[in-house]
């Protein structure tokens, strides 16, 4: 799906020299160099391929990336202006656009689109089988322990959080497990079907906010965890704090470095006070993507370092 | 015989003077099943929101007239091909250049907008094609029985002066 809307330039390279698989992120700026993200690092793309060099490189239009823009929407943005909107587009495949550009807004000040879209950065999804199971004997006693999964961007959160979520919906464990996606990131559902495999036993609510989502769910699926991507919202712990009063467990994940960081995040304080969360798992890029800084239990006593 | 060859040499004149008229035909039809498939259009936009390729394809099997026929599954292909740097081209031989050309400006505008700003491009659409519609209409009403007559009393000049 993605090689057939990317601009011609690209589209040839990446079926003929380039492996798509092996690239994390492509990022594409108007009137400037064609820049592949490859397990953390940066290169410049020529007509032979990966580059530090940014002499030579490929550089993409305005018009190409509008033009693509159409092509992923399938010439009908009306139909995904719901996601521009929140500054992303999703394909068939499980890929992410992430678009940057001009925000239009209505007279109540509410955002309308994004125009001018100038800049893209596409993420490649990788689906690796069996990435959580290390963690996973530290979050599992005899109930799914409440986790929180902590990574700078980019460090593979959302892959770790998909495997986890395949483990646990799969034939070992087979707990009713309810994936709140409200962007589309975890599950990727495109016409109704999930474009990653997240077990049989795994409901998928897409595009919902987290707060209906957690209402929702607990009221109409019975399920025994709720995973959710990407918290930081108050909204989002008020609804979070609700489930837990339902007896449901969760798995949630965040933007943060390190647990010091995380105390110092506002809204998290009550969270942490509270003792929401009694485990937590912070990834980084340290070997490449997922490599597990540690894991720690609700006194934030270390239990596991990848060494 | 004579009255064979008659009747034949009438009947004759009046198929051509028919042929000739069902340019007009097609041409009304052509218009007044366009503009049924763009309110169709509207009604899916604002209730399903599928994508403009699965509202062709559910609208396609409606489609009576050849041309629209065409028309729309060349538009399909089109979306399907995703090339989008090369623009739409309609070129119907039953219109105009400058019939082909609003045709091709049309389909090129569909789907680059919000709901919003797509339902204020039908409600454009609506109106540009109002004018072409209604002059198929008239020319319909006006030459379809005209030249089915002309022909039938071309037949019988010809039988007359035969004779």
């Amino acid at each position: 799906m993605l090689l057939s809307i990317l601009p011609h330039e690209l589209r040839n390279l990446f079926t003929k020299k380039l492996k798509l698989s092996s690239i994390n992120e492509i990022r594409l700026r108007a009137g400037q160099p064609v820049i592949c993200n490859v397990s953390g690092k940066l290169y410049y793309l020529n007509k032979n391929g990966l580059s530090n060099d940014y002499r030579n490189s490929i550089s993409v239009k305005y018009e190409d990336i509008e033009n693509f823009i159409y092509s992923a929407s399938d010439a009908s943005i009306y139909a995904v202006n719901h996601q521009i909107k929140e500054g992303f587009l999703t394909l068939k495949g499980g890929y992410r656009i992430g678009v940057c550009g001009e925000v239009v807004y209505n007279e109540n000040n509410e955002i309308l689109t994004i125009k001018n879209i100038y800049s893209v950065n596409i993420r490649i999804p990788h689906f690796i089988n069996g990435c959580s199971k290390t963690a996973l004997e530290y979050i599992i006693d005899n109930k799914i322990n409440n986790t929180l999964i902590l990574s700078p961007p980019g460090a593979g959160k959302t892959t770790f959080l998909r495997d986890f979520i395949f483990q646990l919906s799969e034939r070992k464990y087979a707990l009713n497990v309810l994936v709140i996606d409200e962007r589309y990131e975890i599950a990727n559902i495109k016409d109704g079907i999930p474009q990653f495999d997240l077990g049989y036993c795994a409901d998928i609510m897409s595009g919902i906010s987290k707060n209906d989502g957690f209402e929702r769910g607990i009221r109409t699926m019975g399920c025994d965890v709720i995973f959710v991507d990407e918290i930081g919202d108050d909204k989002d712990f008020t609804a979070m704090e609700y489930s837990l009063t339902c007896g449901v467990s969760i798995v949630a994940t965040a933007h943060c470095e390190s647990l010091e960081e995380l105390k110092r995040k506002p809204g998290f304080f009550k969270l942490l006070q509270n003792k929401i969360f009694n485990r937590f798992i912070i990834l980084s890029n340290r070997k490449g993507q997922g490599t597990i800084e540690g894991i720690y239990d609700g006194n934030y006593k270390l239990l596991y370092r990848e060494v | 015989m004579n009255i064979i060859l008659a009747f034949s040499i009438i009947i004759g004149s009046t198929s051509i003077g028919y042929f000739i008229s069902s340019k007009y035909k097609l041409i009304y039809n052509f218009y007044n099943e366009i503009l049924l498939i763009f309110n169709n259009i509207r009604q899916n936009l604002n209730f399903k929101q599928d994508k403009l390729i699965d509202i062709f394809e559910q609208e396609i099997h409606l489609i009576r007239n050849k041309d629209l026929f065409n028309l729309i599954n060349n538009y399909i292909n089109y979306l399907k091909n995703k090339n989008f740097e090369y623009k739409f081209t309609p070129n119907l031989t039953l219109l105009t250049q400058n019939e082909n050309n609003i045709l091709k400006q049309i389909f090129n505008s569909l789907g680059h907008s919000n709901l919003i700003g797509e339902n204020a491009n039908l409600d454009f659409i609506n109106k540009v094609l109002a004018e072409p519609y209604n002059k198929a209409k008239e020319d319909y009403l006006k030459f379809n029985k005209l030249y089915i007559k002309l022909g039938f009393f071309a037949g019988c000049f010809i039988v007359i002066i035969l004779i």
